[in-house]
């Protein structure tokens, strides 16, 4: 068994004046996660803590919060490596709704934002599937970083987002990067267009706290930079098209 | 008691895979009639959909047929399968898949010459498992949440069904009454037709690999406002997944693709018990075997000292597995080693 000693912040926004820290001891099995010390305390001090989650294996991206400091799924941290002792907050950047859970929807409204659903471009037939030999350069332009699931962890975490929050962050930049290479999406200019104003791509400076914090080893921060070279040579892309009338790609 | 009422043309009740497809499909086909989303959790990241690793069986090759593929599957059911229900699965795969990539923008595995990559899946005369890595749910989930949000559907999240209406005059479904779990506020939704898709009750069993939303809720508002259900004995358990003791991770999934791929299977003994129930296919048998072998090893005595089987993979190579299943590797890592627990 594992003793903790666990601060949690507490907070409902409509009752309390400001957030607070509630100290509990725990005993949690030695491969325990942050997540179980939290349903640890659910049984037993503090019954009524609200915080998120849902797959309990790191796929849905639910459980994110601040643990001693950084951005963590809770689900897959251990609690033995980072303890004994456990400060939990809630992600930073976001709402609190009570407790540990944020309310995501300010993370989501920027991200859609950045056109971020796919359209298939016209010329493309819908009974064919598109080849990608991974000799192409279609294929190497892709975007191969490991696949996002939108935790928020990013987002929390960087001081750009706290400064200007209506900077769309390294999320949805990352996922604008992803669609922007690939050859089969039809919208490409009218993203780029999107994503590389002033509260795009350009705001970030590569500070790289998402990338530190990311708990699936993306580093937005390169797909951000990415995409600026894409912004800048865009309009030199789009004239050599006009005139050889090539399909260029990124 | 603070309540509200709203109106709409079609409630769908669950946002996974099945319902932000029939949203999506509802809205295309008419984008004048009203979609309302329901989800338990936060849409996009609720459900089992998310949660696929291994893939999704589709006949695309042209050494590969819909006919194959439906005799693996009543096969691998005993031919205790509705074959309607099954023939409409095999027949509509090709489309779906296509529609996912073609319109949704999934991006599925490519082999080197640049065609749909499927691998083996057990059960399976033919290697036919499309993916993306070892993490497919993900992709199909963000790419339907993306197109949700592009249709601009509503969605009321961490929102619970609790009931559906019935007209006084007879059997015929009107709406529902949900409860917004975050403020305690009852709803009542109006709608010409409520669509359930909101799976089954895994959350039932000590033991389950799926997303903690799935308690059953749908199927019991429907026998509650009269439907007949049928076939409730027939639940599918994913025979392989992780035993962490004292964890909520009690059952996440170790998925499919690792017995395709050639992973033996231990009891507390050290014996390949397969042997026992399948001699031929081994490992490679359906899931409904090897679910109860594993089962029956496990209760006359024969598990681990976790009440468990182990799953080992180590003969497959480090490197193989590190490529092959990245993301189960990584959650294995954590946890324990090597072999994991069952």
């Amino acid at each position: 068994m594992l003793k903790l000693k666990v601060s949690v912040q507490r907070f409902t926004p409509d009752v309390d004046d400001k957030p607070r820290f509630e100290t509990h001891d725990v005993e949690v099995g030695a491969r325990a996660s942050v997540l179980d010390a939290l349903f640890a305390l659910q049984r037993g001090p503090a019954p009524d803590l609200a915080f998120r989650y849902s797959c309990r294996v790191g796929m849905c991206g639910s459980c994110s919060m601040v643990v001693n400091g950084r951005e963590q799924l809770t689900c897959s941290t251990l609690a033995a490596p980072v303890g004994p002792d456990l400060t939990i907050e809630p992600l930073r950047n976001l709402p609190v709704v009570r407790d540990l859970a944020v309310d995501l929807a300010p993370f989501f409204q920027a991200y859609r934002k950045t056109l971020p659903h796919f359209t298939p471009r016209e010329d493309l037939d819908p009974n064919e599937l598109y080849r990608l030999p991974h000799d192409s350069p279609e294929w190497q332009a892709l975007n191969h970083q490991p696949q996002c699931i939108d935790c928020g962890a990013c987002y929390s975490s960087c001081t750009m987002v706290t400064l200007n929050p209506r900077y769309v962050g390294p999320m949805a930049l990352h996922r604008a990067l992803t669609l922007s290479v690939d050859p089969r999406d039809g919208r490409r200019e009218e993203r780029l267009a999107a994503v590389t104003g002033e509260e795009g791509a350009f705001r970030c400076h590569t500070l790289g706290n998402c990338r530190d914090v990311c708990p699936r080893g993306i580093s937005p921060t390169q797909s951000i930079q990415r995409l600026k070279r894409i912004a800048v040579f865009e309009p030199l892309r789009g004239m050599i098209r006009r005139i050889f009338g090539q399909r260029n790609r990124a | 008691m603070v309540s509200e009422n709203i109106t709409t043309d079609i409630l769908i009740l669950g946002t996974g895979g099945a319902g932000l497809m029939a949203a999506l499909h509802a809205h295309w086909r008419d984008p004048e009639q009203q979609v309302l989303l329901v989800s338990k959790g936060m849409l996009g990241k609720s459900g089992c959909t998310r949660m696929v690793q291994g893939g999704y069986n589709v006949a695309l090759n042209e050494n590969d047929s819909v006919e194959a593929h439906f005799e693996d599957t009543v096969r691998g059911g005993l031919f205790l399968n509705d074959q309607d229900l099954a023939r409409t699965l095999v027949e509509d795969a090709p489309r779906i898949v296509r529609e996912l990539e073609n319109r949704m923008g999934c991006l599925f595995d490519r082999t080197p010459d640049g065609r749909i990559h499927q691998k083996a899946f057990a059960g399976q005369t033919f290697d036919r498992t499309v993916h993306v890595g070892d993490l497919t749910g993900i992709e199909i989930m963000s790419r339907l949440r993306d197109q949700i949000f592009a249709c601009n559907i509503p969605c009321l999240e961490y929102t619970r069904g609790l009931e559906l209406l019935t007209s006084s005059d007879g059997p015929r479904v009107v709406g529902a009454v949900l409860l917004d779990i975050q403020t305690g506020r009852f709803i009542t939704v109006r709608s010409k037709a409520v669509i359930l898709a909101t799976g089954a009750g895994p959350l039932m069993f000590q033991r389950s690999a799926c997303a903690q939303e799935k308690a059953c809720d749908g199927l019991a508002m429907a026998y509650r406002a009269g439907a007949h259900l049928m076939d409730m004995e027939m639940v599918q358990f994913h025979p392989t997944g992780l035993v962490v003791p004292e964890s909520r991770l009690n059952g996440a999934l170790l998925e499919e693709g690792l017995r395709g791929a050639g992973a033996h299977l231990f009891n507390g003994a050290g014996e390949r018990y397969m042997a026992r129930y399948d001699p031929e296919k081994m490992e490679r048998s359906t899931r409904d075997r090897v679910s109860r072998a594993a089962y029956t090893e496990i209760m006359e005595g024969r598990g681990t000292a976790n009440g468990a089987i182990l799953i080992d993979v180590s003969h497959l190579g480090a490197e193989f597995v590190e490529k092959n299943f990245t993301g189960m590797r990584d959650r294995c890592l954590l946890y324990t080693s090597d072999a994991a627990d069952e």
